[in-house]
């Protein structure tokens, strides 16, 4: 048994030991004899040292059973622990060789005051890249924890920026509504006034340019209200393929001025019925269908609805597609063209004069539908394919609901207007009595409570922001009455943002109606709401 | 350069100056990067361009930076988040000294774009030393003494350290410095 020094062993394994048999050590290397001395020469291995691993090492008959684990052995004086393997040994040698690293992670836990000479380390150990790698993995979850911080704050700021930017927007919103309402309820009431043809053109000039500003600001404000994500989805079963005739019927009239013909095809798989947020589909189709006229060089316009094929049954939508004949948006600018403002050589996306967000509010309504939206190749590859889908849920037959018919209405009854612009209050006051119906008119919340104290009236209509009470606390006063305890009260106001109708409907108001107001939106409303109408 | 170096550089400007002179001295340096990840390789034109902005915005001369920088390398990174393998090389300025290249070969190991400089140390027996350090980058010999400065600073001792040979070359740089610790008066 030739027991000495091994050059080729301790150029590989700085540390390592000899045994016999038995397990009794006969002999270390130089560098382990300097990193825990001789006193284990003609030990026992198992006795000598405190063995974690393997944990019958005290047991076996042979060490040699032993081989291919991994030791773990601490001095018994508790100041260096280490990790070993056996060597397989040749036939005719009866020695045991354990090759050793220092047990890195063991030492700095409990002795971390101990120095290991990095010398002890074989190359090949990655005990000390490990070591590197947990400190520099340390040092980026600080690089992460510090950019993480700097996002937040970042967050934070453009929160508060577009919650500010979204106050703003929707105040000059509402004090442009205001007066807006005047101008058009005027316009509306003036039809009805004997003119010469002159002053007929020129009323006629005020209610289209005062329809095009409503639109403008309704877009501005639309647009406001979804990049703040205060929108969400009223979910209600439709037809699909009635929701493209009732578009189209809309856009007939633009159709015909532009000499258009607007061509529908109906898959003949469409469901009958599904169900989604049909009035945001609606607006969707409505606008892509209305551009495609508006860029559509004197051919015709074609609408498709069909389902995606390759989405049934589990996850169903369905596919919108607009096809025009107009000049077509260049393969570059088709990321581009959904962005606000967006421009082709100069030439407006989004309509001749609307606010530059047709498209951006397109692209933001499908996405709020869960949907995506693109501009594909057309068949004969001039024009534009503008398409969008939208995920649904497909209703059977036996699930469907048929609203009841329309009817003709007859109203009845009285009506309280509260508002304290003197202008909105006539002008809507003259309105609601053109519909057979008995109007009091008050400027003011105390007004109001006086005037519905004395009276019973069967629809009240009450504006928001008043000076003193404002129409929130009128409301709340009046609903205490014992006379108006199921009385509809109708939140009238120019601020559109669906939370704030939300929260009015949560202070006790019946329904919104959104200024500036339309003989259309007025009757829908007194059709719903008072006796006669239907609920 | 890995970040780790650019993150160190930033620490000691905020640290001294605040976090408005960083700020400038990155608008300065012409980077559109004002955060460095530890473990991103970035190029060493990187941290020159803000060494000579902090020259600029400070006044200081860029080998008193250098220094200055060193010292503040070995208190707040080597002896920060690397503590535990800086301590794994050495209980004293010289077996630190004797270890670099021992530690240096396993990071490069690790990190493959890690081009380490490389130290020999030679010790004369009378308590004085010769460290030869050679490195492919040039002029960073102010650097080095800073990082020498900053061992002896943690291990609470007082180095004489001065430049025996400077020699620059494409080949990068050599540079034999004399050390000898002073006894405490």
């Amino acid at each position: 048994m030739s027991l000495s020094p091994s050059p080729a062993l301790d150029s590989v394994f700085p540390l390592y030991l000899v045994m016999d048999q038995d397990g009794t050590v006969r002999f270390i290397s130089d560098q382990l004899a300097e990193e825990i001395g001789n006193a284990c020469l003609g030990q026992k291995f198992a006795e000598w040292f405190i063995v974690k691993r393997p944990i019958l090492a005290a047991h076996v008959p042979e060490f040699n059973l032993l081989q291919r684990q991994m030791f773990l052995f601490i001095t018994k004086d508790g100041t260096f622990a280490m990790r070993g393997q056996l060597l397989v040994p040749a036939p005719d040698d009866s020695n045991i060789t354990m090759v050793i690293t220092p047990w890195l992670t063991w030492m700095q836990e409990n002795r971390p005051d101990r120095l290991v000479s990095p010398k002890s380390y074989p190359v090949a150990d990655a005990q000390l890249e490990l070591q590197l790698y947990l400190s520099t993995q340390q040092m980026m979850m600080d690089d992460m924890n510090g950019l993480l911080l700097d996002l937040q704050k970042a967050t934070n700021q453009a929160i508060a920026a577009s919650s500010v930017k979204s106050q703003f927007v929707n105040h000059i919103s509402h004090e442009l509504r205001t007066p807006l309402n005047g101008i058009l309820s005027a316009a509306e009431l003036l039809k009805y006034e004997s003119a010469s043809p002159h002053a007929r053109q020129l009323i006629d000039v005020i209610r289209k340019s005062s329809d095009a500003l409503l639109g403008i600001i309704n877009q501005i404000l639309y647009y406001s209200q979804i990049s703040s994500g205060n929108l969400t989805l009223a979910i209600k079963q439709f037809d699909p393929a009635q929701l493209c005739r009732d578009v189209l019927q809309i856009m007939s009239v633009l159709a015909r001025q532009n000499n258009i013909t607007i061509e529908v095809k109906i898959h003949r798989l469409l469901p009958a019925s599904v169900s989604a947020d049909a009035q945001r589909i609606h607006n969707v189709l409505l606008n892509l269908v209305g551009n495609a006229i508006k860029h559509c060089e004197g051919a015709d316009v074609v609408v498709s609805v069909s389902i995606r094929p390759e989405s049934l049954p589990a996850s169903p939508r369905l596919l919108f597609e607009v096809q025009d004949s107009g000049p077509g948006v260049p393969p570059a600018d088709r990321d581009r063209i959904f962005e606000p403002f967006a421009t082709i050589a100069g030439r407006k996306l989004h309509g001749e004069s609307a606010s530059g967000l047709g498209l951006a509010i397109v692209k933001s309504e499908v996405t709020v539908l869960g949907g995506d939206i693109g501009i594909g190749d057309t068949p004969s590859g001039k024009g534009s394919l503008f398409w969008f889908d939208v995920p649904v849920e497909l209703i059977h037959q036996a699930q469907v609901t048929i609203p009841p018919e329309d009817s003709a209405v007859k109203l009845s009854g009285r009506v309280l207007v509260v508002d304290d612009n003197n202008i909105n209050l006539k002008l809507c006051k003259l309105q609601i009595e053109r519909f057979g119906l008995h109007v009091d008119a008050a400027d003011s919340a105390a007004d109001a409570i006086a005037l519905a104290t004395g009276n019973q009236y069967q629809l009240i209509l009450m504006d928001i922001q008043m000076p003193g009470m404002d129409g929130k606390e009128a409301a709340a006063v009046v609903r205490q009455l014992p006379q108006y305890t199921q009385t509809p009260i109708i939140a009238w106001t120019a601020n559109a943002c669906e939370i704030e109708a939300k929260s009015y409907q949560s202070s006790g108001f019946n329904d919104t109606l959104v200024k500036p107001v339309t003989t259309e939106s007025l009757r829908s409303m007194l059709v719903k709401w008072m006796p006669g109408g239907q609920r | 350069m890995y970040g780790l170096i650019h993150n160190s550089l930033r620490a000691m400007v905020k640290t001294e100056l605040g976090n408005d002179a960083w700020a400038e001295i990155v608008e300065a340096a012409g980077l559109s990067e004002k955060d460095f990840l530890s473990l991103k390789s970035y190029d060493d034109s990187v941290v020159l361009a803000l060494l000579a902005a902090t020259h600029k915005t400070t006044g200081r001369s860029v080998n008193d930076l250098l220094y200055d920088f060193g010292r503040h390398f070995i208190k707040h990174t080597a002896f920060g988040h690397y503590s535990a393998v800086m301590s794994m090389h050495g209980s004293s300025v010289w077996e630190l000294l004797d270890s670099l290249n021992h530690m240096h070969d396993r990071i490069a190991s690790s990190f493959p774009d890690y081009a380490p400089p490389s130290f020999q140390l030679l010790g004369s027996g009378d308590g004085s030393y010769e460290l030869t350090y050679s490195s492919t980058r040039q002029g960073l010999t102010s650097f080095v003494r800073g990082l020498i400065a900053g061992l002896a600073d943690h291990f609470s001792v007082v180095i004489d350290i001065n430049v025996l040979e400077d020699a620059c070359s494409d080949q990068g740089q050599i540079t034999r410095f004399s050390l000898k610790a002073i006894e405490p008066t």
